[in-house]
């Protein structure tokens, strides 16, 4: 008989030691295969039980600040290690386009620290970064698969020259201001347009200013009124005098040597092509003038000088004299 | 007979049903040499359209083998289990092989119970008809009314079949419901068991987790299977020629009505192989299934086989074939004889036709029908079960027999007392039910 007492695995009676392997399951065995042949645990255990397994994980992690962190760092040390690769590598701007004074203002404007990743480029704010550089139309940029930034510009045209606030101003046709320039003198081929909300009408002022180019040398400028019409400065006929009289340090008891013509806030290109008629048939801008005011087209109005409504009054005197 | 001695019977039952009704049940043979283990994938729908007059062939085609295992036996012998814990590692082999191979689980499981030494009872009784047609109940009471046959201690009743009724002298009836008549007379076969094999596999069942759904005697189940329809019409004897056990059963008119067992079988044959050439078991074993034989012929003495001596296994030595035979043919003779004096006892010798169909795995020596012939008389035949839709080949010889004629059993169980008995105390589901029906009458 056998002994009683429970049996070492290994000296079991019926288990052949010789590595022959008994087939027979043992009882607990036999148990978990028999419940994982029932249809609804192994349902549970295949379909049911890995998704609640992560989502027990997933809101455990939720929970966990360290995890957080650990996640956003993983993160971010993913994106540096990517965006430091050489691929990414931006070495050095190019810039096109417009004067080399402007590549070099916009440059200095980027002030970029190359070389960078194109990933931590932001082209878009790089691109309206250029733009609000003074003298850029446009401008566009793209990394160069040499891995160059290039950045082509589109410079604004001066058109106009504008006095502001005590100094000259380069302008383009949308009236932005582009640049200071030193003297007058400078850019003798554009006009000159002065006075308040002046860089708001610079088309107006351009299409008078071709309008008058007949008069070319004598045109000063045109001067902005109350923001809403322009004057043509032109020089007087007695300008030349005027200047040597003050250049010998005479006071000279004279109005400005200035002679304005006054157009009116609608239809100033017709006026003026009226008055530049008159001057053409009756030499109207050659005479002793302060102002031809052709604010109300019906009825336009010559402002003498103080020398010549003087002239004019001996005149008529000498008239009545005559007549009387 | 009292009816309150098989409420276990009943309870098996109503686990058959139940599995038949989802449509798996496994079925067990705990042999001397091997356990096997089947499970059946049954089709309610045809097993409901097979009729009565298909027989069993019906049951046979509303069935299916998904799964088959078999394993060799261990804590067996002469059919009875004598080592409860290496029957349950058998058992549980076998049914994990199957199940795996079906991919299913099954819970109930139909066992079938070889040895035990059965005994046979004859019984009749008959009572008045009580409204002129014979109902369930008349059933009920004419089987109650068969007298007790004399049990000895520790045994059991394991079939009690109604083989016979009779109505006002007509004979010969399977089912007499429905028929008019004023007495109603049963036969009733009775077949006792010992206890203790019985409970014991039970028991082992039941330490697999399992459910016992019935168990039927090994002779019955073999002669289901392996005795065709008419056979068992005209009156045959069925001869299972196990490792342990040699069993008996005797049917007539469809009916089973003898069943022994002799304590003998083929491994009785190999043991005196083994103990005459002194060669290991395993070895006489298999020198027994390659080279045995019944009837030597002059052949057989030129006809040498290896058999390495016991304890000296490159030994060269060699035997002669008719040697072999020699040893083997006396306990073939002497399992036969036995068969014969169970025979003698049932009287077989009355009946009709005296055929005999040897079935078992002992009875696949070659020449055994020859030998059988000159001790059980002239109608001997060699038999095989029929086959089982989707059995493997390897499961179907006649070493199966008694299984396959377990499987048609448990699709078509035969009717038996205690599925005649009206049910006379209230069983808990209808208690419950009632108690239910009352709150729900009342509140």
């Amino acid at each position: 008989m056998r002994p009683l007492s429970p049996r070492p695995l290994s000296a079991a009676p019926g288990r052949p030691r010789r590595g022959r392997r008994d087939p027979s399951p043992s009882l607990w065995r036999f148990r978990l295969e028999r419940l994982m042949r029932r249809a609804s645990v192994r349902f549970a255990l295949r379909r049911l039980a890995p998704p609640a397994l992560l989502l027990a994980l997933g809101a455990w992690l939720w929970g966990q600040e360290a995890a957080w962190v650990a996640a956003r760092e993983g993160l971010q040390d993913l994106r540096r290690a990517l965006a430091e690769r050489p691929e990414f590598a931006v070495s050095r701007l190019e810039l096109e386009g417009g004067s080399a004074e402007l590549r070099a203002r916009v440059a200095r404007r980027l002030d970029l620290r190359l070389p960078a990743s194109s990933l931590d480029l932001d082209l878009a704010a790089l691109r309206a970064e250029v733009e609000t550089v003074p003298g850029v139309l446009s401008a566009s940029a793209a990394i160069t698969p040499a891995g160059a930034l290039r950045v082509a510009l589109t410079e604004r045209a001066p058109v106009a020259l504008w006095r502001f606030e005590g100094q000259l101003l380069l302008v383009d046709a949308e009236g932005v201001a582009i640049g200071p320039v030193a003297r007058r003198a400078d850019r003798p081929d554009l006009p000159l347009i002065a006075g308040p909300g002046a860089n708001r009408a610079v088309p107006e002022a351009l299409a008078l200013a071709r309008r008058a180019a007949r008069l070319a040398d004598r045109v000063r400028g045109l001067v902005r009124v109350g923001d809403r019409r322009w004057d043509l400065v032109l020089t007087g006929p007695a300008a030349a005098e005027y200047a040597r009289a003050r250049a010998q340090g005479a006071v000279v008891e004279q109005d400005s040597p200035d002679m304005r013509v006054m157009l009116p806030e609608t239809g100033a290109e017709d006026a003026l092509a009226r008055v530049l008629a008159l001057d053409a048939a009756e030499d109207l801008l050659s005479r002793d003038l302060l102002a031809v005011d052709m604010r109300d087209p019906s009825r336009p109005t010559l402002r003498l000088t103080g020398r010549a409504l003087t002239q004019l009054l001996r005149l008529r005197a000498i008239k009545e004299g005559e007549d009387a | 007979m009292k009816s309150a001695a098989f409420a276990a019977q009943r309870h098996m039952r109503e686990h058959l049903r139940s599995a038949l009704r989802r449509g798996l049940v496994g079925v067990l043979d705990v042999g001397t040499a091997k356990t096997a283990c089947f499970i059946l994938r049954v089709d309610p729908a045809r097993l409901a359209a097979a009729g009565a007059e298909d027989g069993r062939l019906g049951g046979f085609g509303a069935m299916r083998v998904v799964g088959a295992g078999v394993t060799q036996s261990r804590g067996v012998r002469l059919g009875e289990i004598v080592d409860m814990e290496e029957a349950g590692r058998a058992i549980r082999t076998a049914l994990q092989t199957a199940e795996k191979m079906a991919g299913v689980r099954v819970d109930q499981v139909i066992g079938v119970l070889p040895g035990a030494r059965p005994v046979s009872f004859g019984a009749s009784a008959d009572v008045d008809v009580e409204s002129g047609e014979v109902t369930e109940a008349d059933v009920a009471r004419a089987l109650a009314a068969c007298p007790e046959p004399p049990l000895e201690e520790g045994r059991e009743i394991l079939h009690a079949l109604p083989v016979n009724f009779t109505v006002d002298g007509q004979s010969f009836l399977n089912d007499p419901r429905g028929m008019n008549g004023r007495r109603l007379s049963v036969d009733m076969h009775v077949l006792s068991v010992a206890s203790g094999p019985l409970r014991n596999l039970a028991r082992c069942v039941r330490r697999c987790d399992l459910e016992l759904a019935g168990v039927v005697c090994a002779p019955y189940a073999a002669g289901l299977s392996s005795l065709v329809e008419d056979e068992q019409e005209l009156g045959a004897a069925c001869v299972d020629m196990g490792a342990g056990v040699t069993s008996v059963s005797i049917f007539l008119r469809k009916q089973l009505i003898y069943a022994d067992a002799a304590r003998v079988g083929g491994a009785h044959v190999t043991r005196d192989v083994s103990e005459a050439f002194s060669i290991p078991f395993q070895q006489a074993e298999r020198i027994k299934t390659l080279h045995g034989g019944a009837v030597a012929t002059s052949m057989d003495d030129r006809e040498l086989i290896a058999a390495p001596r016991l304890g000296a296994a490159e030994d060269e030595r060699r035997i002669s074939r008719s040697a072999l035979i020699g040893v083997i043919r006396p306990r073939l003779e002497e399992i036969l004889e036995e068969v014969r004096a169970s025979l003698d006892r049932a009287g077989f010798e009355a009946l009709p036709s005296r055929r005999v169909v040897l079935t078992g795995g002992g009875s696949q020596v070659p020449g055994l029908e020859e030998v059988a012939r000159r001790i059980l008389g002239q109608r001997v035949r060699a038999g095989r079960p029929l086959r089982i839709g989707g059995l493997p080949q390897s499961a179907s010889g006649p070493a199966f027999s008694a299984i396959v004629g377990l499987a048609a059993y448990a699709v078509r169980p035969q009717d038996e007392f205690w599925d005649f008995e009206a049910p006379s105390a209230l069983d808990g589901a209808t208690r419950l039910r009632r108690a239910v029906r009352w709150f729900r009458d009342n509140w």
